[in-house]
C-alpha cells in the first residue's frame, strides 16, 4: 500500500514540477541586440511569405491586423555587455489585400499593402515611442499591384518594400532606411517570388502549394487535399555575408483539420521547428498549436498557442519565437485577426474551406419599413370597412391585393390626367 | 463573437498604458560613506562604458541626482582614490538591480571590500 502511495506522491511531485517550469520558467526571455537588428529581414520574409499565402487569382480580399500586449517590463528583457535592461516588445502589423476585376475583361486588379512596426523600447507605447536609450524602433512595409487572371489561374505582381528604422540605438548594427524591388508570379499550384535592393538579389522562393483546397476552386476531401505544400527559399543576407535557406512543408494528416509543419534553416541541417496545428474548422480562423523549436544549442523548446478571431494567446509558439526576435520563456498576447474572401465567401489565412456563414440580409430602416407597412395595413382596413358600408363610387380606383406572403401590394390608378401646353 | 471584440476592444486601450504606472528611467544618487574620494559612478559594458554619476565625491558627501535609462540589472563600476599610492583604483561592484524611479545609494568599504546598499 505505501508503495502505491509513494509511487502517486512521486508521479504528482513530477506533474507539479512540470507545470512549474512551464508556468513560471526561472529564466525570463531575453532579447538580443543581434536578434532585432536581423528583424527586418525576417519581418521582411514574413511580408512575403504572408502574401504568397494570400496571392492566388481568385482571392478578392485579405485583411489583417495584429497588435501585441506585454503588460510587465520584464517580459521581454534586453540583454546586452551592460547587462539587463527592462522594457517592452512592440509589434504592430497590418496586411490588406483588394481585388477586382477590371470591367468585364477577365481580368483582377489588386493593390496590396503589408505594414510592420516593431522594436525595443524602455517604454511601451502605441503610436509614439519614448525613443529611450537602447531602443530599436523599425517600419517594415510591402506594397504593390498584382493583375490575376482568375479563368487561366495565372497572375503576376510587382512591388516595393520599404524598411525604415525610425531609432537604432548604439548596442545594434548600423542600418539605415531601405528600398527592395519585388516580383511575384503565380500560375495554378506553383508560385515564385524574388526581391532585390537596387540590382542585389535579395531572396528567390518556390511554392507548390499542391494540396487541392476549396477555396482555390479545388476539392474538399480525397487524396488531393492529402497532397503536401512545399515552401522553399533562397536568401542572400548582407549582414552576414552568407546565404541561408529556409524550407518548410505543411501537411495535411486528417480531413484538413489537422497539419503538421515542419520548417528548417539551411546551413543548419536541424529542422528548427515543428508545429501540430489542429483547426476546429478547415476555414482556418480558429487554431489549437503545439510547437516544437529546437535552439541552436539543441535544446527543445516547447510551446503552444491558441488563436481566436479577435486574440490570440500563447507561450512559447515557434512563430513567435522567429518573428519576435527569438522571445520565448513568456506568456505573449496579441489582438488578432486575419480574413480572406473569395467568391463572397470568407476563410482565414491559408485557409482550406469557407466558413461556414450564416447570411443575414440587414436592413437599415427595418423598423421605419416595418411601421409604414402597419400604417398603411391599418389604413386600408379602414377603407375597406367604409367601402363596404358606404358602397360608393370613387373617380380612383383602389385595388387591394395580397400575394403569397400575404404582404398588401397597393395599386392606384389615376384617370383623366390632361397635358395642357403653358403658353 | 462580440464579446470577444470588445474584449479586444479594451485589450487595445490597456496596450502601452503600463508607462504611467512604472518608471523607464531611474533617479540615482549617491553618498559617500567610505573613507576614500570616489568618481565617475558608471555601468559597464563588454568595450565600453557609460558615465552614470559624474561626480567626484570626498568622504561622507553625496551627490546630485542623475536620471538615465538604467531600468534592470547593470554591472556598476567606480573609481577610488587610493591616497597611499597615490593611485585611482577601479572597483567593480558586479550586478546591481534597479527596479525604476528613484534610487539612493550608500557606497560603503569594510574590511577591503566594496558595498553599494540601494535603499
Amino acid at each position: 500500500m505505501t508503495g502505491v502511495r509513494n509511487l502517486l506522491l512521486r508521479m504528482a511531485s513530477r506533474i507539479f514540477g512540470c507545470a512549474a517550469i512551464l508556468f513560471f520558467p526561472a529564466s525570463a526571455a531575453k532579447i538580443s541586440p543581434e536578434a532585432l537588428s536581423l528583424g527586418s529581414a525576417q519581418t521582411r520574409d514574413l511580408q512575403f511569405r504572408e502574401f504568397g499565402e494570400v496571392f492566388h487569382p481568385g482571392t478578392e480580399g485579405y485583411l489583417s491586423f495584429g497588435i501585441n500586449y506585454f503588460p510587465l517590463p520584464s517580459q521581454a528583457e534586453l540583454s546586452t555587455s551592460y547587462g539587463t535592461h527592462k522594457g517592452y516588445v512592440a509589434r504592430y502589423n497590418f496586411a490588406g489585400y483588394f481585388s477586382e476585376e477590371m470591367g468585364k475583361s477577365g481580368w483582377d486588379l489588386g493593390l496590396l499593402w503589408w505594414f510592420e512596426r516593431h522594436g525595443w523600447d524602455s517604454e511601451d507605447f502605441l503610436l509614439f515611442p519614448h525613443y529611450g536609450e537602447f531602443a530599436l524602433i523599425r517600419t517594415v512595409q510591402t506594397a504593390g499591384l498584382a493583375i490575376t487572371r482568375p479563368s487561366l489561374d495565372l497572375g503576376i505582381a510587382i512591388g516595393v518594400q520599404y524598411s525604415n528604422p525610425e531609432i537604432v540605438s548604439e548596442v545594434y548594427n548600423l542600418e539605415s532606411d531601405s528600398l527592395y524591388e519585388w516580383g511575384a508570379a503565380v500560375w495554378g499550384p506553383i508560385s515564385l517570388q524574388s526581391s532585390f535592393h537596387h540590382s542585389d538579389f535579395r531572396h528567390v522562393r518556390l511554392s507548390l502549394n499542391m494540396e487541392s483546397k476549396q477555396v482555390r476552386g479545388g476539392r474538399e476531401s480525397g487524396f488531393f487535399t492529402y497532397l503536401p505544400n512545399i515552401n522553399a527559399a533562397m536568401f542572400n543576407r548582407s549582414q552576414d555575408d552568407k546565404d541561408s535557406a529556409r524550407l518548410s512543408i505543411e501537411q495535411n494528416i486528417f480531413r484538413q483539420l489537422l497539419y503538421v509543419e515542419l520548417t528548417g534553416y539551411f546551413p543548419d541541417k536541424d529542422i528548427r521547428f515543428a508545429s501540430l496545428k489542429y483547426y476546429p474548422d478547415p476555414s482556418k480562423v480558429v487554431s489549437f498549436d503545439v510547437t516544437c523549436y529546437k535552439k541552436e544549442n539543441g535544446d527543445l523548446l516547447w510551446g503552444g498557442g491558441v488563436s481566436l478571431p479577435f486574440l490570440r494567446l500563447s507561450y512559447n509558439h515557434a512563430d513567435d519565437i522567429e518573428n519576435l526576435f527569438g522571445l520565448h520563456g513568456t506568456f505573449v498576447a496579441q489582438i488578432h485577426f486575419a480574413i480572406a474572401k473569395a467568391d463572397e465567401k470568407f476563410f482565414g489565412l491559408n485557409g482550406s474551406r469557407f466558413a461556414p456563414m450564416e447570411t443575414k440580409s440587414f436592413d437599415p430602416d427595418f423598423d421605419k419599413k416595418k411601421e409604414e407597412r402597419e400604417k398603411r395595413e391599418n389604413k386600408e382596413k379602414q377603407t375597406t370597412t367604409t367601402e363596404t358600408t358606404s358602397d360608393s363610387k370613387t373617380t380612383s380606383q383602389t385595388e387591394t391585393r395580397q400575394d403569397a406572403n400575404k404582404k398588401p401590394i397597393k395599386e392606384i390608378t389615376a384617370k383623366g390626367i390632361k397635358r395642357e401646353k403653358v403658353q | 463573437m462580440k464579446r470577444l471584440a470588445v474584449l479586444s476592444i479594451f485589450f487595445v486601450f490597456c496596450c502601452s498604458c503600463t508607462h504611467l504606472v512604472l518608471d523607464s528611467s531611474v533617479r540615482f544618487q549617491v553618498r559617500n560613506d567610505s573613507d576614500f574620494t570616489l568618481a565617475k559612478l558608471s555601468v559597464q559594458g563588454d568595450s565600453s562604458y557609460k558615465v552614470w554619476i559624474p561626480d567626484t565625491l570626498l568622504p561622507g558627501k553625496t551627490s546630485k541626482v542623475y536620471e538615465e535609462d538604467w531600468v534592470g540589472s547593470f554591472n556598476i563600476v567606480f573609481y577610488a582614490f587610493d591616497s597611499a599610492s597615490n593611485k585611482w583604483t577601479k572597483i567593480d561592484l558586479g550586478t546591481i538591480s534597479f527596479d525604476g524611479g528613484s534610487s539612493f545609494g550608500e557606497i560603503s568599504q569594510k574590511d577591503g571590500i566594496w558595498h553599494l546598499k540601494i535603499r
